[in-house]
């Protein structure tokens, strides 16, 4: 089996009492292979987030099928839900609300040990300081409060404690996008040095292209709801297909005064459309600049431009 | 973009960014400190900048590098105690020196000549006032004009931060808005009582990328088209690079290099600017290597290294930088740096540095 995990036209809807139905993931199909890191990148309220907790199943799917290593685990119940949590694991974008202020680090961290009984007091304790070390922290950390610490040292506890139950596959939430720059590429080279030493899969979710690049192995562009763009990482840079991933591309400032001062801004354009009872047609033709008739009455499915490279716009297919 | 207000005027002269004589703002020698149980906190030490008029002027570092603190103890809007501006920090607006203003003088002062732009829309609004109660609040305390015309004054000022309807905006409340929205509405407030001087103290922080160009654009728009000064706090220097003209680097509460947007990008004489430029990561560089990152985290300002702030954290440390503290050398009439490897005796040590930080565009490279 090559796939990790292969998810297949995978639907979560929420209804809104009056107001209709948000199609916050809409026939979603990816797969992530082995020791693959997939990002997936989108605005706020495209629903990255549902989809990464729907693979987590912490959302249960309105349609669609996820296979975890070829075993569908799309409605597994609670028993099998708990095998699989051991497989797979997240990690949260907050820093500050993801981890409960009154456990101390050892507790958080050996929390899911504990529930799924794992070892012995003794050895879960012994765990618990090899995975602190694993992420950059230290045994005196153990006993203190998450008050005590800073963002990026927050985030490594929400990882070790991920790590803990020796996972093969784990949903990363926005896990960058509350820190500082500088701490935030700690955490990038953490992310990878994890993944080479511990052979990990992971989807990484995240707003910010940039930093994607460098951590992930493929791209997936997401808006309203729909993977508008799939493609390898170095592919998706250089040619981007679909107006909107090119949108993305060039919001991302550049840090060189003097490249900055010969590149058009973008002013003005239009905010992402309510995601409440989408019409027909493309969802990103109000704010497409190549927007045809045709645009708005039908919405094109992903189709393959070139090798491993798939994105949903037929006119820029062409 | 003007508005038939009674105060137009006061924009008259500086149109298009021309520039007046004189500086917009000056700060000397700026120090404040936290009164804790624990001891005194030295959040900013010995801070000097000015910011000319029409300029943006960028001030960067990491959290806790004390660039808010600096920024809003300028007119007091940190509570005192535990606050304290220390003795023979100076203050001046416009020339005049505000330092030891009163409370009541402050207010002449705030929103008028300084308006602030806070880094959470989330919580800087009131959840429970219409947006148009928010923006006109200003306004309709200071007496200036009709609650009709504020009204009409208000819908214009959303207008002018690229707020789309504004007439149903009004009508709306904070929870209705998306995060980039409420960052505008921000802006217009601040604009309400048409500023000199704009601080935008982590403006696009919490917003998604597209939101954050789109709120830059706004921003440089007010400062070329208004000719507005503007301050802009970030710790992201790849936001610095388009919109600023001069940077200013914080470091443990001290200015640890300040110079032209692109004497900083392109030949920064300090590790701590390089290791930040270092950790962006660029859309148009290879992708191969490691992003650059600082190892440790930021100095615990109650006990604050006695020499160099960033030397505990520094690939470059030499014996005397943890001791000492590095005086400021001169580089050009803009750019300055404060570093013991600009020092004659460190050559060595700063050989090693140009090694592994060569100047962007040297000897002649390709321009892009």
């Amino acid at each position: 089996m090559n796939d990790m995990l292969s998810v297949r036209n995978l639907s979560k809807h929420f209804t809104i009492s009056t107001r209709g139905t948000l199609k916050a993931v809409d026939r979603v199909s990816f797969d992530i292979k082995n020791g693959e890191i997939l990002g997936l990148v989108g605005e706020s309220g495209c629903g990255k987030t549902t989809l990464g907790r729907t693979i987590k199943r912490i959302y249960e799917p309105d349609g669609g099928e996820i296979f975890f290593e070829g075993r569908d685990i799309t409605h597994i119940g609670k028993e099998e839900l708990r095998r699989y949590s051991r497989c797979a694991q997240m990690i949260f974008q907050d820093p500050y609300s993801s981890l409960d202020p009154r456990m101390t680090v050892a507790e958080i961290v050996s929390e899911g040990m504990v529930i799924h009984r794992l070892y012995d007091p003794k050895t879960i304790h012994e765990r618990t300081i090899e995975l602190l070390e694993l992420v950059g922290l230290n045994s005196e950390h153990a006993n203190r409060f998450p008050h005590e610490f800073s963002g990026g040292q927050r985030q490594r506890v929400g990882i070790a404690r991920a790590l803990a139950l020796e996972p093969k596959f784990i949903v990363c939430d926005e896990p960058i996008s509350a820190l500082d720059v500088s701490i935030q590429a700690q955490i990038v080279n953490l992310f990878k040095r994890l993944r080479s030493q511990l052979n990990l899969t992971y989807l990484f979710v995240a707003h910010d292209l940039a930093m994607v690049r460098y951590i992930a192995d493929r791209v997936a562009v997401m808006y309203l709801g729909r993977i508008v763009e799939i493609a390898n990482a170095d592919e998706l840079y250089q040619n981007p297909v679909h107006p909107y991933t090119e949108f993305l591309l060039s919001a991302i400032p550049i840090p060189d005064p003097r490249v900055e001062a010969h590149r058009p801004h973008v002013r003005r354009t239009s905010e992402i459309a309510s995601p409440i009872d989408l019409p027909a047609g493309c969802s990103f033709a109000g704010r497409c600049k190549y927007t045809a008739e045709k645009c708005t009455s039908a919405g094109c499915e992903l189709v393959e431009v070139s090798s491993g490279h798939y994105a949903a716009c037929d006119a820029a297919a062409k | 973009m003007a508005c038939g207000t009674p105060w137009t005027r006061s924009f008259e002269g500086r149109k298009g960014g021309e520039r007046m004589s004189g500086a917009m703002l000056e700060v000397k020698d700026f120090s404040v400190s936290f009164d804790t149980y624990a001891g005194e906190v030295q959040a900013v030490r010995n801070v000097s900048f000015h910011v000319g008029r029409g300029e943006v002027v960028a001030i960067v570092g990491e959290s806790g590098s004390g660039k808010s603190v600096l920024t809003q103890s300028l007119v007091k809007l940190l509570p005192s105690p535990p606050a304290r501006v220390k003795e023979g920090s100076k203050v001046f607006i416009e020339g005049v020196d505000i330092s030891d203003y009163s409370f009541n003088q402050l207010r002449t002062i705030k929103g008028s000549k300084v308006a602030y732009i806070f880094q959470d829309p989330m919580t800087s609004l009131n959840p429970l006032a219409k947006i148009g109660a928010q923006v006109t609040e200003g306004i309709l305390c200071h007496r200036i004009m009709s609650k009709k015309a504020a009204y009409e004054y208000a819908v214009e000022l959303l207008r002018d931060a690229e707020i789309q309807s504004p007439e149903r905006r009004m009508e709306q409340y904070p929870h209705e808005l998306s995060g980039g929205m409420r960052q505008r509405v921000m802006i217009a407030i601040a604009l309400a009582m048409k500023p000199s001087l704009l601080i935008a103290d982590e403006p696009t922080t919490a917003l998604d990328v597209t939101t954050q160009s789109q709120i830059l654009g706004t921003l440089k728009a007010l400062n070329t088209e208004r000719g507005m000064s503007i301050i802009l706090i970030t710790h992201d220097m790849g936001i610095v690079a388009g919109i600023a003209q001069r940077v200013i680097v914080m470091y443990g509460g001290k200015t640890v290099e300040r110079g032209g947007s692109q004497e900083i990008f392109e030949k920064s004489r300090h590790p701590y600017t390089r290791s930040l430029l270092g950790s962006i990561p660029r859309l148009d560089a290879d992708k191969g290597h490691d992003l650059d990152f600082i190892v440790g985290s930021p100095p615990d300002m109650l006990n604050p290294p006695k020499g160099c702030p960033f030397s505990p954290r520094c690939k470059f440390a030499m014996a005397c930088c943890g001791v000492v503290p590095p005086e400021e050398i001169t580089l050009s009439t803009t750019h300055a740096s404060w570093c013991w490897l600009l020092h004659p005796g460190a050559k060595r040590v700063y050989e090693d540095f140009r090694r592994q930080y060569p100047d962007l565009y040297e000897n002649g490279a390709a321009l892009p």
